[in-house]
Parts: C-alpha cells; structure tokens; sequence
C-alpha cells in the first residue's frame, strides 16, 4: 500500500527524514545515533545495492556507527580538521506501508558538502554535491515511534573516484 | 601492426638535479619542485610511466575470453582485453581512422571493439576487424593499417600483469628481479591459485601521485595521523577506554618492524608474524577465521612459512603497484597536483569464505572509501601539496634512519620500521630515471 502525503505515516516519515538531515547538518551525531534500532544496518553500495559479501562503500552495525561517530567526535580526525560543512536537501519520498507493519521509503537526498576554507589550501572550500537515492526501511521502536533498521544510500558518483568521504551521509 | 609509438618528448633544460644525497652529511633531500612543477610531472610521465614497466590490472579483472578494462598507461589511453586463445592484449585505445576512443566503458566483456563514430571495428587483438564502407579507400588500407597500436610489452608475474610502452625494456622478471621474492611473498597468501581482485573502491586526492607511493612504506606516521583511527577502532560503545597507543594496531612501531629498500626503487615496510596477537596481516579477525587461515597455510606452505606469511608486508613495486596484505593499490597521476588511487580487495583461494569476508570487512572499515584510517592518510597529501609549492623551502628531508641503516649481500637497505630507507630507495632509482641525459 502506497502512502501519499496526507497520510499519518508519510508525515511521520517526512519528520523522521527531515529531523535525520538536520543532526547530521548539526553534527549532532550522538541524537542521531538513536535514531537507529539496535540491530538496525547503515549501508553504501559501489555497485547499485548491498550484496552480502560485494565490496562496499559503508556497511555499519550499531557498534561500527557508534565508533564512526566517536571518532568524528571525539578524536583528531584530520580528514574532517577543518570539518565539512552540509546542507541536505530530502525530496521525491515514497512511503510504502509493509504488511508486517514496517515501512519502506525511497527517497532522494542531495548532500551539499564544504569543508571551511579557500582554495590557497589544497582540498579546502570547494563546494561538492553528492546527490543520492536513499532507501530505508523503518520498524515502530519500543514507544511506537519509527525508527531507522536499515538505510542504505546509493551515491550518484559511487563508480568515480571519490575524494574525502568522510562525512555521514 | 608495424606501428610504434612515437619516442617521448625530448626534455625541457631543468634547472639543477631533484635530489641530494650527501653521505659524508648523512642527508638526503628531495627538492619540493620534484612534487609541484608541472614540467617535472611531464618527464616522470616520458621517462617513467611511458619508458618503463608499469603495473596495470590483475589477471582476474579480465578473467575471461572477451573481457576487458579501459584505462591509462602512464596518460595513454589503452584497452587491456583478453582475447579467445587466453593472451591479454593491450593496445591504444585509439580508432585508426580519425582518432575516437573505440571503448568508453570502463571494464565489460565484449567480441568486438567497434569505434563508436563510423562503425570501424576491431578485434579482442586489435587487429583490424572491418572497415565500413571500405570500397571508397585504397584496397590495401586495411593491410596497411594492420589494426590498433600494440602496447608493445605486456607480461604478468604471480597474476600481476605489467606493461610497457618502450619495446626495448628488459623481460619483466628480470626487472623486478630484487622485489619478486616479497610479491611471492604477497602472493602465497592465497593458496593454490592467485588472489581474485574484487570491485575496486576509488579515491581522489589534490595531491602528487609520490605522496601516496611513499605514505604506503611510512612507519612513521602511523601514531599522529592514525591516532583517530586506532582510538575509534579501539573504542567500546559504552565500556572503558583503551589508550590508542596501547592498541595492537599501533603494529608497526614494534621494534620487530624493518623498513628495506630495494634496488629498482622498490620497499617494503614490514611487521614480522608471530601468532601471538593473532592477526592477519593488520586485521584483527575472529579466532575462528585466523585459525582456519593458520591451518591452510601451514598445510601449504609448512609451520615456519605459514608464520610469516600471518605478519604483515607493505609491498611497493616501482612507480604505481602497492601490495598490503589483501590488498591491491594502484597509483594513477592524473596531474601534477591530482592523483587516483584504486584498491582492489584480494580475495585469497583455497580459504573458506568467511575468512576472506571478515578481512574483507576490516580492510573496508579500516582503508576503504569511508575508512577510519585511509581517509587521514588522503588529507596529508592535500596538506603536502599545498606545502610543497612554497619558495623557500626547497629541500625536504628524508635522512631519517640514514646513518643506521644497513646494506645487505643483496644490496638492500634495511631501516627501522619508522625509517625512510625505503623512500630513498624510490628517489634514487627516480633520479636514475629523470636526471639520465637523453
Ligand atoms: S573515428 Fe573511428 S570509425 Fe571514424
Ligand atoms: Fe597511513
């Protein structure tokens, strides 16, 4: 069953996304961090998806995102000394209500990155976007609220060389 | 196919000599220039990428009858394809008719290359298969043609397959000579047949193509610019704190490690296996997984070899090949300030699966396109480069380990695992290369 806009449940989605994009904008990566159910998978694909055993971009359980997010925090992580600055951009969601009672959503998100700085500094100031299809599959957590038990983000650029990945995406 | 390429260009007067190596000062300096000067970047490509062996794919990438890979050779664009008989062929990736790239694809497996522009094709050898509308040429174009323009040499050793542009190169064991017992070394980590290099992660950095040949045999960065990375990777969700020094990862400090530099300009930088922290290579695995890897490879190879092969070797094979454990690394200078690295996991044979899954993991999470240590590797070479185009510091140093260092019966340097042996080892066979008179 499709969601469409006036639905309970593709607002309470759109929420979710729209709440996700601004954690990560705000590094508030500890709060995004719940988002996420304990078992719940953050995944990048090279190929266009998630293949158990394919190389990939990303594939993080609950305890490889908590050490990512330690690391961007918590430690001197010289590819985000100086950090990058982003601006998401969530667009074109679809909703779709799974008969046990999880939902499924695609979506497109466009990730405006800048780390601070000039071009009189190699790999500083450039402003890149990094356009993707995010795809998510999301459980009612333990107070009914949903949360995030897979995501995975397909990159537009994910077969070229790509430089300084070391953003959330 | 009589064609040759033409010989590089002849060089512009460069002003003095790149590197200084002093020994009754015990220094050794490279000149800043030899990273940002554009006309350099043009010799090292002539003299260098188009003059000598260059690694260019693995076997495996083009396994089959019709497949194959479009990429650079030194900045020429070729087509490596493996034709019906089992030959892989290289040629220019450049149609005999008016000059269009007859393959835009990056890799595929195909019978025929035929030029997108006015339907000229050829075969998996390049010959020339068709000529459309041939009746409005000379009756004998085709014959004079012959077909696309070989690279003239290609050879492969333990499925690393190298090519080069200059015919007059010696065979490929022979100028590997020094380096091909720590490719073996490399290569017995997959049992029975070679590895399989899987779908390559690719980075970009704004940095010369020198920072990440020298950056893979340097000890001594491991503790300042992967201090991040260790910590994380040491980090326990909601449990203690494990200091980032105290960590097994620091692996390369140990005073067990050696630095070698090898004749021909190749290193290594190495950590001796012992079992004991019970790794592959740097990779922290399951018991399960080191176990059954021990068992095969001391089935194969025997107790003491099985040993040595659990330790890990960084492997430079000079200009562009860097073999890590399970993994392939291939250097591509696109300019003098841009670089492209692609990194081939090696899937090693005659092991169960999980245990090539479990490294495969941990090589992602430690070196891949979002990995907690690769990525602090990259930015160094932004910083570099952004250092190195400044007047006034025209020489860095590169005598660390210098007057310690100890020359073997096989003419190696052997340093400490924090020593810049095996970069002095790179620059002089550089130097050899750039600074000969033509
Ligand atoms: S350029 Fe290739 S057929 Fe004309
Ligand atoms: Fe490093």
């Amino acid at each position: 069953m499709l969601s469409t806009a006036l639905d309970p449940t593709y607002a309470q989605v759109a929420t979710l996304l729209h709440r996700e994009a601004r954690l990560l904008d705000n590094l508030e990566l500890d709060q995004w961090l719940e988002l996420f159910l304990p078992h719940g998978v953050y995944c990048s694909p090279l190929g266009a998806a998630c293949v158990d055993g394919e190389p990939v971009i990303l594939l993080d359980d609950d305890r490889l995102r908590r050490q990512r997010v330690f690391r961007l925090l918590q430690t001197p992580a010289y590819a985000q000394r100086p950090a990058s600055r982003t601006v998401r951009q969530v667009s074109n969601v679809e909703v779709e209500l799974q008969a046990d009672g999880q939902v499924a959503v695609e979506c497109v998100v466009v990730i405006h990155e800048v780390r601070v700085g000039d071009e009189r500094q190699y790999g500083l100031g450039t402003l890149r976007v990094l356009p993707t299809r995010t795809r998510y599959l999301l459980s009612p957590g333990p107070d009914g609220a949903l949360l995030i038990a897979r995501k995975e983000v397909v990159l537009l650029m994910r077969e070229a060389p790509l430089e300084n990945l070391s953003i959330l995406l | 196919m009589t064609d040759q390429l033409s010989p590089p260009p002849a060089p512009q007067q460069l002003d003095g000599r790149w590197v200084d190596q002093d020994p009754a000062a015990d220094r050794y300096r490279v000149r800043t220039s030899a990273y940002s000067d554009p006309a350099v970047f043009d010799l090292e490509m002539s003299r260098i990428f188009e003059s000598t062996w260059v690694y260019v794919c693995h076997e495996s990438e083009v396994a089959k009858a019709g497949d194959f890979k479009s990429t650079w050779l030194g900045r020429q664009p070729i087509i490596a394809a493996r034709d019906r008989t089992g030959a892989i062929n290289m040629m220019l990736n450049v149609c005999r008719h008016r000059g269009n790239a007859v393959c835009r694809t990056e890799t595929g497996n195909t019978v025929i290359f035929q030029c997108p522009y006015h339907g000229w094709s050829y075969g998996l050898d390049g010959k020339l298969a068709g000529i459309t509308d041939r009746n409005r040429y000379p009756s004998d174009l085709a014959k004079q043609i012959g077909g696309l323009v070989r690279v003239p040499r290609v050879e492969s050793y333990r499925g690393l397959v190298f090519a080069s542009l200059n015919p007059d190169v010696p065979e490929l064991r022979e100028h590997l000579g020094p380096v091909l017992p720590y490719i073996d070394h490399w290569a017995d980590g997959s049992i029975g047949a070679e590895y399989v290099a899987r779908t390559p992660h690719k980075f970009a950095y704004p940095g010369n193509w020198k920072f990440q040949a020298e950056n893979s045999l340097d000890g001594y960065h491991g503790r300042f610019v992967h201090e991040s990375g260790f910590a994380a990777l040491a980090h326990e969700p909601g449990g203690t704190e494990v200091a980032a020094d105290k960590h097994e990862f620091m692996a390369f400090d140990s005073k067990a490690g050696l630095t070698r530099g090898i004749p021909g300009g190749h290193g290594t930088l190495e950590s001796p296996g012992s079992g004991l922290n019970r790794q592959i290579g740097v990779a922290k695995v399951s018991d399960r997984s080191f176990d059954d890897y021990h068992a095969a490879l001391s089935e194969a190879y025997g107790a003491e070899r099985a040993l040595s092969l659990l330790g890990s070797r960084h492997v430079l094979v000079f200009p562009n090949l860097v073999l890590m454990d399970l993994n392939i690394r291939t250097i591509t200078p696109i300019s003098v300030d841009r670089t492209l690295v692609h990194s081939f996991f090696a899937e090693a044979q005659g092991v169960p699966a999980h245990v090539n899954n479990e490294r495969l993991h941990d090589l992602q999470v430690r070196l891949g396109t979002t990995g907690f240590v690769g990525l602090d590797d990259l930015e160094m070479f932004g910083g570099n480069q952004t250092g190195v185009h400044a007047r006034g510091m025209e020489w860095i140093e590169l005598s660390r380990g210098l007057p310690t260092e100890q020359v073997n019966e096989a003419g190696e340097h052997i340093g400490a695992a924090s020593d810049e042996t095996p970069f002095r080892a790179f620059w002089t066979q550089w130097a050899a290369l750039l600074e000969s008179e033509v």
